[in-house]
Formats: structure tokens, C-alpha cells, sequence
């Protein structure tokens, strides 16, 4: 009876002890973080140095979505092949994941339960229900570095390559919540904004032209995907800090990007219903060997940089209002770096409308961020084909993770720095 | 003419000063490292037309802009080269305005209509009536309305602004309540909401502002406290009259015509729209204010102000900014009788001087702003703002200066006497971004209404209106106000609608359109119209907000073209 007992008491503390420091296996986390490891991926007819055009999209119709090659065989986009790019994410960004994925649930109220850091669901699979939710979990909880300032310039450009409307800016994004625990001595507390239950602030400055000149805005997204956003505008007309509300199915300039559409997808997961579709070996505008992109093609809308073979998931998002301007949207996210290469958007009728593209560069070719181990960004492009009309994000300049004061973010500092 | 000819080409030439610069054409504007030159080219035509078939050009003003901004001390570097470890990061502002408005050059007819609008009265005159300095007075505009830098401390979170700068407090849109440190200048444009900034209208001031950053205190978050200081340097509203600024006040000069020819003139050195009886001094002419403000744990932002600061008369209330004073004192030797001070108030008059003087007292006002995003149930944000002024000046009936009159007996001036009142003002207004899909299929609708009262805690039957004789100071007024702006054509096209009630005078009201629309990135095509009128009404509506009643017959059209770099 005592030996049951004694039993009894060490299996319990050992299954409390293996639960409190499960950890992911590293088999998982290879699959995952190192897709590339065991060699880069080669395909018959596309290798590097191959060049995908109107005439020679043969060798490629597998490794694109469809909607992506009818626009090369109309001629509108053409691009070299190049080898494919090792691109991990941060060491403490995979330890973080190795160390807490497995406590990571699903509540009730559909947030995250025992949620630390990393990448929440490493394990995905197009069998599981909940695949696609995960997935887009994954999405919002990427290695995106803790700080990410850019020098950027927005051109809205019609067919004939003639740009509209050119705004340049500054636009900061501080993750202030889950953040990986940073190796070293630097003081970096993980989560710096857990009283206000803030996940990142965005800080988004107008530079240029002079009537929108000085133009700021704020944004706070919660930890809680059920939060809405909070949103500050400083207008240099009126010189005050006002309050906004910001529709995420509304476009900015009349764009044809959504406040949702940004990277991707960055609207709340609760809007949408998700489906992992599956993974797939695509080419994608990944790896770019520059500090920004080359765009060209019809309008000038598309990136032209050489493409490469990424393993990437594949997860279609339908939006549960039923005026929303989308029927769905399908996102092609790079297995390695978690973030969306190019997405798919469609309208209410089911057509194919727009397609954005998200450029992530080789950090060798980017002077300053040599050592970045992040998805370095190095521009955008959301591509309206019903209206003929393309929204470019060119990079000025990119830096990671340089520490910023926390009062940068705050609205004291836009009322003091208001002009 | 030499004189103007080479003040003529001084403006070409700053009009031409960006063109001949070298500069990145990856960037909009010319930036070199940590220094930035922006600015713009504008040429602005407003035609009024008080009938469909009657329509005249009013201004032909053409405008330079250029804005240099430069990060002097970075890191607690100036210039990349001085160490300043005391100071993390300093910006240097300068905005310079250059105008040159060449309707004076060419000064087209007819006459103006001036309030009321009938009769002799309602006829003014015309530019080319002016003389040839006058017009050459007015003909132009060289000045840095801005010229400032912000210092932000490296060990404290404080930051100062120091030099010639605007302070906008408060959530209205509009309606100045607590957007009054700078006072206007209403020669850029005496009514036009809708169509010129309320950058253009303040007038700048030099001073030193502060802003110092609490952080989080409890419960509240993001709470600072912030200051302001005029170093005796304020200056009242600025006004000009038809038809030398036929767009400012909507009237005649109300001095001219004194017997000595020329312009009545005020006491004690005191001119109306530019000083009272005291001295540009920090001791007589200082101005300060300060609030705080923070944000509850229910997302409600809120602030409380102070401001201590001589009264500019450029909020709406009917107050009074001439005080009379008797040219003697009943009772003294000399003044012995009603008629005796009447007598000594009407040479003075023969003499071509008032006997007023300009008046802008120190008020002390407090006020509250708040505001709040309601995101879940009506999806918009509200806003709030409240103030109450202690002793505003008014014009008091039962104070009157005495002349004599034709008979040489003394008769009451009503204008000029003043009594004091406290004032409350407050809006309640509420945003929200709305689909209207049949009008706009890609973008929302920015929708904002306010509703704005003012309230008199005094009786006001012995208070005289600043307009006519029959312009009554009422206890109430209330003033509405609706607008809705988008975008098309991909950020082309930038219209914006609005409209203007006043429902305590006739429903007086005002309609207006403004439409921008972007030729290339650079260059910009305005077209406005503003519209005022009193529905159902036809006869004369004392009202000081500037709508259907004082501008009735300044219904205008604007044609702007910016030049932007």
C-alpha cells in the first residue's frame, strides 16, 4: 500500500514537473525554423538563374497559384529565379518557442491560454480543425524583433505608371508583450506594457508632402484579440491630438489596401474564419539580395527581384461580416519566417481582385541589419487588377531592434511633438 | 513704382527659390540628412457672387511657403559635433509666408455690399477707390509666422517649445473655446470656415511652452501637464474692413469720416485690432495658460485648463472692445453739469478723436475637454469641451457717454459704456467614419456634428450688440454644425461638404463644399463655395457667428492651385 502510495506521488510530481517544462521536440522546431537544413530545395527547369516570363512560365505553373501565373502569361510580371535564402528568425525567438508552445490552448473566449513567447502552434496540420486558426495565431504572434523602424515612401500608381499620390513617412512598431526573452544583460523586460495589456504600438509620422507634412498617428492592439484598437491622429491642420476610429474594411487615400490588409493580414482574428489549406513549395519575391525592392512589370506594381522556392503555408481567411468588400482572402505564409509572402484577395462575387505582395530581404545585402535575425522587410505592393491601379511601399531605410525610449510612444510626446 | 516693382520681384524670386535648389528627387521635398525645406506655391481667386447673375472677384492672393525643419542636436549631440549630454534631441521650426495680393494691382469693381445689406448703408466702396499707398500698404505680406525649436531633456520628461509658435488646446472643430491663446487675424479671411486653416487665421506668438510627462499615476495613464508663457508680446484680433479687405469684416470702417478728415482716432495711444491702454511689457502684456491631462482606465482622455489672458474678442461673444471715457468727471471744476461732460466728449469728437479707448481686459477662464471612443455600440468618438470665462466686457445701454446732440443737449451714446459678465461656452460632437456605399463604394465617409450653446449668467436686456443698434446680447445661443468629407480616385479627389445653423437667430445658416483634387502629387486644384442665407426669412438677422445674417450677400467661390515641395 505504501509503495502504491509512494508510486502514486512520484508519478503525479512527474507528470506536474514534465507538464510545468514540456518542451517542443527539436525534430518540430527543425521542420519549423530550419526547413532548409537538410538542403535547398531544386526543382527540374527552375534553376537558378532561370527566367519565368510570358514566354517561359512552363517550368513554373506548379510552383504559383494560379491567379500569380495568369498575370505572368499576360505579360504583366517576369522574374529570374535564385537559389532559396536560409532566413531563421531570432535564437531566442525558437528557444521561446521550444520552452512554451506546448503549454499554448485555446480558451473559452477565444484568446490564448499559458501564451509566453515564441511561435504558439510550431505544429500545424490541414487535418487538425483547428489548424487554421492556429495558423493565424502563428501570424500575429511572428519574430518580428522588438522594435522595427522605417523610412518608406507610398506611391498610389495607375496603369500607366504614374503615381497619383506620393506620401513618404516614418512608421515605428514597438512590441511592448510576449516578446522572446533577450539573452545578455540589457534590462529587456519581456513584456514592459503588462499593466496596459498592450501587445505593440505603431507610430506612424508623415514626412512629406508639405500639406500632409507632420501628420502622426498612433495605434495600440491589445494581447486580447477580443480588444479593439485604440487610435490617436495628430493633424498639423487642426494641431490637436484627436481620437479615431478606424474601420479595418476601410482604405486609406482610397488605396485599395484595407486597414486589414497590411502585411498580410492585420485585422483581428476573430473577424474571420480560418482554414489552413495545406503547404506547398512556391516561388515567392523572398530573400531579396538588396536593402529595398526592385518593383516593375505592368505599372511598375510588381516586384521584380529574383523569386525562390519557399516551403509556405497556405491559409484562407473568410470574413464573417457580410458586407465585408472580401468573399475571401488566401494567405501564401513562408514556413520559415511565418509571415505572408504574397496574399490573395477576392471579391464578393469570388473573383479574384487583388494581390498583395510583401517583400522580406536577405539581411547580408542590407547595410545595418547584416546581422538582423528577423524577416527584414524591403517593401510592399497591394496590386488592385479590377481597377487597374497598384499601392507600392518603397524602403529608404530599415532598422531592427535599436532601442527606443518607451515615452516615444506615448501621447505626451505627440502633443509635445506636435507642429 | 520702382519701390513696388522691386518688392515684385523679391516674390518671384522666393517663388522660384525651390526650383533653382538641387535636390533628391526620391524625396518630395528637399531633405538633406536632418534638415528638411517643404513648402508651397499658391495663387487663390475668390469671386463673390451675391446673386446667380452678379459675381465679382474679391482676391487674387498669391502665396509662398517655405518650411525649413532641422534635428540641431540629436542624441545629445548639436550639430553632430558639440556634446550637450543634458539635452537628448532638439528640432528647429521655421515657417516663413510670403504674400502678394495682386488684386490691389488690378482692382476690379463694383461695389461691396456691406452689412446690413440695405439701403445707403449696404453700398461700399470699391478698390480701385483706394489710394495708391493704401493700396500699396495692403498689396503685401512678408513675415516668419513660425520660427521655433522643441528641446527634449535627456534625464527628465520634459519638453519646452521656444519661440514664435501657435498653442491649440481643446476637442472642437471651429468653435474656439478653448483655442484661444492665439488670437485671429481675420484680414486673411473674416469668414472663411471651410476655406482657409485656422493656421493662416492665428496670429503667431513669441513664447516658451512646456510639456512635462508624468507617465502613469494610478489609475490614469498618459498624464502630463502642460504650459504656456507670453512674455508681453499678445496682440488682440485683427480686422480689416471694406473695401480696402473686402473678405475680412463684412463692413465699412466704422471710424472713418471724423470732421478733421481721416480716421477717428481712440485714447491713450489705443487702436482697435492692434493695443489697449498698457504696454507690451511682461508686467501689462503677458499671457499664460496651463492644463493637464490624462487618460481614465476607461479610455476617456480628458483635460483641465487654466488660462489667464486679455480678452481678444475673436470667440463669437457680442463683446465690446471700445470702453468710453468721459473727458471729465461730474462734479470737478469745469465739469459741472450733464451738459459740461457732454460738451468736453463732443470736441473731443470734433477733434476727430473718440472718447473710448481700445479695451481688452485679463480674464481668467477655466474649461474641461474630453473625449471618447465608443467602438462597440455607436463606433464613433465623442468629444467634449466646456469653458467659463469670469468678466467679459460687454456694451452697457445703461452706461452711456453723453454728447450733445444738434440742440446742444446732451444725448446718451450707447456704445461705449461697459459692464461686466461671465460667459459659459461648451460643445458636445460626435465622429464616425460611415459607409454610404451608394455615394462611395471604397472609402467611408467622415461624418462630424457638433453642437455648440453659450449661456450668460447675467440679464442681458442692458447689454448693447457690437453690430447695429438693434443687435440685442441674448442670455442663449446655440450654433450646429454638420460635415463629411471622403475620398475618390484613389486619393485624387478630396471632397468635403458642411453645413452651419444657428437656431436661436432665424435658423441663419451657412452651406459650403470644398473640393481638392490632386493634378500630380505636387500640384492641386481647389474649388469652393461657401452659401449663407436665413431660410424663410427676409429681413435683416443680427448674428456676431458670421452666417446667414452678418455675411447674407457674401455667398463666395473659391479657385485655388497649389504648387507643393
Amino acid at each position: 500500500m505504501q509503495r502504491q502510495l509512494l508510486s502514486v506521488v512520484v508519478g503525479l510530481f512527474w507528470m506536474s514537473w514534465h507538464l510545468a517544462w514540456a518542451e517542443m521536440p527539436d525534430t518540430t522546431l527543425q521542420a519549423m525554423f530550419h526547413p532548409y537544413a537538410n538542403g535547398k530545395p531544386a526543382v527540374d527547369g527552375l534553376a537558378p538563374g532561370t527566367k519565368v516570363s510570358q514566354d517561359s512560365w512552363q517550368a513554373a505553373q506548379d510552383y504559383l497559384p494560379a491567379e500569380i501565373l495568369d498575370k505572368i502569361k499576360a505579360g504583366e510580371l517576369a522574374f529570374e529565379v535564385q537559389e532559396t535564402t536560409d532566413l531563421p528568425v531570432s535564437e531566442a525567438y525558437i528557444k521561446a518557442t521550444q520552452q512554451h508552445a506546448e503549454q499554448v490552448t485555446f480558451g473559452a473566449d477565444g484568446e490564448l491560454n499559458g501564451y509566453v513567447a515564441g511561435l504558439p502552434f510550431p505544429v500545424l496540420d490541414s487535418a487538425d480543425d483547428q489548424a487554421g486558426l492556429k495558423a493565424a495565431w502563428n501570424l500575429r504572434y511572428r519574430d518580428f524583433g522588438t522594435i522595427m523602424q522605417v523610412w518608406n515612401t507610398f506611391r498610389l500608381i495607375d496603369e500607366s505608371g504614374t503615381a497619383g499620390r506620393v506620401i513618404e513617412n516614418y512608421y515605428v512598431v514597438a512590441y511592448g508583450m510576449h516578446r522572446p526573452k533577450m539573452d545578455g544583460s540589457d534590462g529587456n523586460d519581456p513584456n514592459i506594457w503588462k499593466e496596459e495589456g498592450l501587445l505593440y504600438k505603431e507610430y506612424f509620422h508623415i514626412t512629406a508632402p508639405f500639406d500632409l507634412k507632420n501628420t502622426i498617428s498612433l495605434k495600440h492592439r491589445h494581447v486580447r484579440d477580443q480588444a479593439k484598437d485604440e487610435d490617436w491622429l495628430y493633424s498639423p491642420a487642426g494641431r490637436k491630438v484627436r481620437k479615431i476610429i478606424i474601420k479595418h474594411e476601410d482604405a486609406a487615400f482610397d488605396s485599395g489596401i484595407l486597414n486589414d490588409d497590411y502585411f498580410g493580414f492585420s485585422g483581428y482574428i476573430r473577424n474571420y474564419t480560418w482554414k489552413l489549406v495545406g503547404s506547398r513549395r512556391l516561388l515567392a519575391p523572398v530573400g531579396i539580395r538588396a536593402a529595398k525592392t526592385t518593383f516593375g512589370g505592368r505599372g511598375g506594381w510588381y516586384p521584380v527581384d529574383p523569386w525562390e522556392l519557399r516551403e509556405v503555408f497556405v491559409l484562407e481567411g473568410v470574413p464573417k461580416a457580410d458586407d465585408h468588400p472580401y468573399s475571401k482572402r488566401v494567405l501564401y505564409i513562408d514556413r520559415q519566417m511565418f509571415v505572408p509572402v504574397y496574399t490573395l484577395f477576392y471579391d464578393r462575387e469570388g473573383a479574384h481582385a487583388k494581390t498583395m505582395f510583401e517583400m522580406y530581404g536577405n539581411p547580408k545585402f542590407n547595410p545595418g541589419n547584416e546581422h538582423v535575425r528577423v524577416p527584414v522587410w524591403t517593401g510592399e505592393t497591394m496590386i488592385d487588377h479590377q481597377n487597374a491601379f497598384g499601392s507600392v511601399t518603397e524602403m529608404t531605410k530599415i532598422i531592427y531592434n535599436e532601442p527606443m525610449p518607451v515615452e516615444f510612444f506615448t501621447l505626451n510626446k505627440i502633443v509635445a511633438r506636435g507642429r | 513704382m520702382r519701390f513696388r516693382l522691386q518688392r515684385s520681384l523679391s516674390f518671384v524670386t522666393l517663388c522660384l527659390l525651390p526650383l533653382v535648389f538641387p535636390f533628391s528627387p526620391a524625396h518630395a521635398d528637399f531633405t538633406y540628412g536632418d534638415l528638411s525645406l517643404s513648402g508651397n506655391v499658391q495663387t487663390q481667386q475668390i469671386f463673390r457672387h451675391p446673386e446667380p447673375d452678379k459675381w465679382s472677384i474679391i482676391q487674387q492672393r498669391n502665396v509662398v511657403r517655405i518650411r525649413l525643419e532641422y534635428d540641431w542636436i540629436k542624441n545629445g549631440q548639436a550639430f553632430s559635433r558639440l556634446s550637450l549630454p543634458g539635452i537628448d534631441y532638439a528640432h528647429f521650426v521655421g515657417l516663413y509666408r510670403g504674400v502678394y495680393d495682386s488684386v490691389y494691382d488690378f482692382e476690379p469693381g463694383p461695389r461691396q455690399e456691406v452689412f446690413p445689406y440695405g439701403g445707403r448703408a449696404g453700398r461700399d466702396g470699391k478698390l480701385s477707390d483706394l489710394s495708391q499707398d493704401a493700396a500699396h500698404a495692403l498689396r503685401f505680406e512678408s513675415t516668419f509666422r513660425e520660427v521655433f525649436t522643441d528641446i527634449e531633456f535627456a534625464n527628465i520628461p520634459l519638453s519646452l517649445r521656444i519661440g514664435r509658435q501657435m498653442v491649440v488646446w481643446g476637442e472642437s472643430d471651429n468653435l474656439r473655446m478653448l483655442d484661444r491663446t492665439n488670437a485671429l487675424d481675420t484680414t486673411w479671411h473674416g469668414g472663411g470656415v471651410g476655406q482657409e486653416t485656422w493656421d493662416d487665421l492665428r496670429i503667431p506668438y513669441w513664447m516658451i511652452r512646456g510639456t512635462y510627462n508624468f507617465g502613469r499615476i494610478g489609475n490614469l495613464s498618459d498624464v502630463y501637464a502642460e504650459t504656456y508663457w507670453v512674455p508681453g508680446l499678445w496682440v488682440p484680433l485683427k480686422f480689416g474692413f471694406s473695401p480696402g479687405r473686402t473678405w475680412s469684416s463684412p463692413g465699412s470702417n466704422p471710424f472713418g469720416g471724423s470732421l478733421s478728415g481721416g480716421n477717428f482716432k481712440l485714447l491713450n495711444r489705443t487702436a482697435l485690432g492692434r493695443r489697449g491702454n498698457y504696454s507690451k511689457t511682461i508686467d501689462e502684456n503677458s499671457q499664460v495658460g496651463f492644463r493637464i491631462g490624462a487618460t481614465t482606465s476607461h479610455g476617456i482622455a480628458f483635460t483641465l485648463n487654466y488660462l489667464y489672458q486679455r480678452t481678444a474678442h475673436d470667440d463669437g461673444v457680442n463683446t465690446s472692445s471700445l470702453r468710453g471715457l468721459n473727458q471729465c468727471d461730474l462734479g470737478t471744476l469745469g465739469c459741472e453739469s450733464l451738459i459740461d461732460v457732454a460738451r468736453s466728449n463732443s470736441d473731443l469728437i470734433n477733434r476727430g478723436i473718440l472718447p473710448a479707448e481700445a479695451y481688452y481686459p485679463y480674464t481668467h477662464a477655466v474649461g474641461v475637454s474630453a473625449s471618447y471612443a465608443d467602438a462597440e455600440y455607436t463606433e464613433g468618438v465623442w468629444r467634449m469641451e466646456t469653458i467659463y470665462e469670469f468678466g467679459k466686457p460687454f456694451a452697457d445701454k445703461r452706461k452711456p457717454i453723453l454728447i450733445l446732440d444738434e440742440s446742444n443737449a446732451p444725448t446718451p451714446s450707447g456704445f461705449l459704456g461697459i459692464k461686466k459678465s461671465d460667459v459659459w461656452q461648451a460643445f458636445v460632437g460626435f465622429d464616425r467614419p460611415t459607409w454610404i456605399r451608394m455615394l462611395n463604394r471604397r472609402s467611408t465617409f467622415f461624418l462630424t456634428t457638433q453642437i455648440f450653446w453659450q449661456y450668460i449668467p447675467t440679464s442681458t436686456s442692458r447689454f448693447q450688440g457690437q453690430l447695429s443698434a438693434t443687435d440685442k446680447v441674448r442670455n442663449w445661443e446655440a450654433v450646429g454644425t454638420i460635415a463629411a468629407s471622403t475620398v475618390y480616385m484613389r486619393g485624387k479627389l478630396l471632397p468635403l461638404v458642411f453645413f452651419v445653423i444657428d437656431p436661436i437667430n432665424h435658423y441663419s445658416s451657412q452651406v459650403g463644399w470644398v473640393a481638392d483634387y490632386y493634378v500630380t502629387p505636387r500640384l492641386i486644384v481647389r474649388l469652393a463655395q461657401n452659401y449663407f442665407f436665413v431660410p424663410g426669412y427676409g429681413g435683416r438677422v443680427d448674428e456676431s457667428w458670421g452666417l446667414g445674417g452678418l455675411y447674407r450677400r457674401r455667398d463666395e467661390t473659391v479657385l485655388r492651385v497649389t504648387y507643393q515641395f
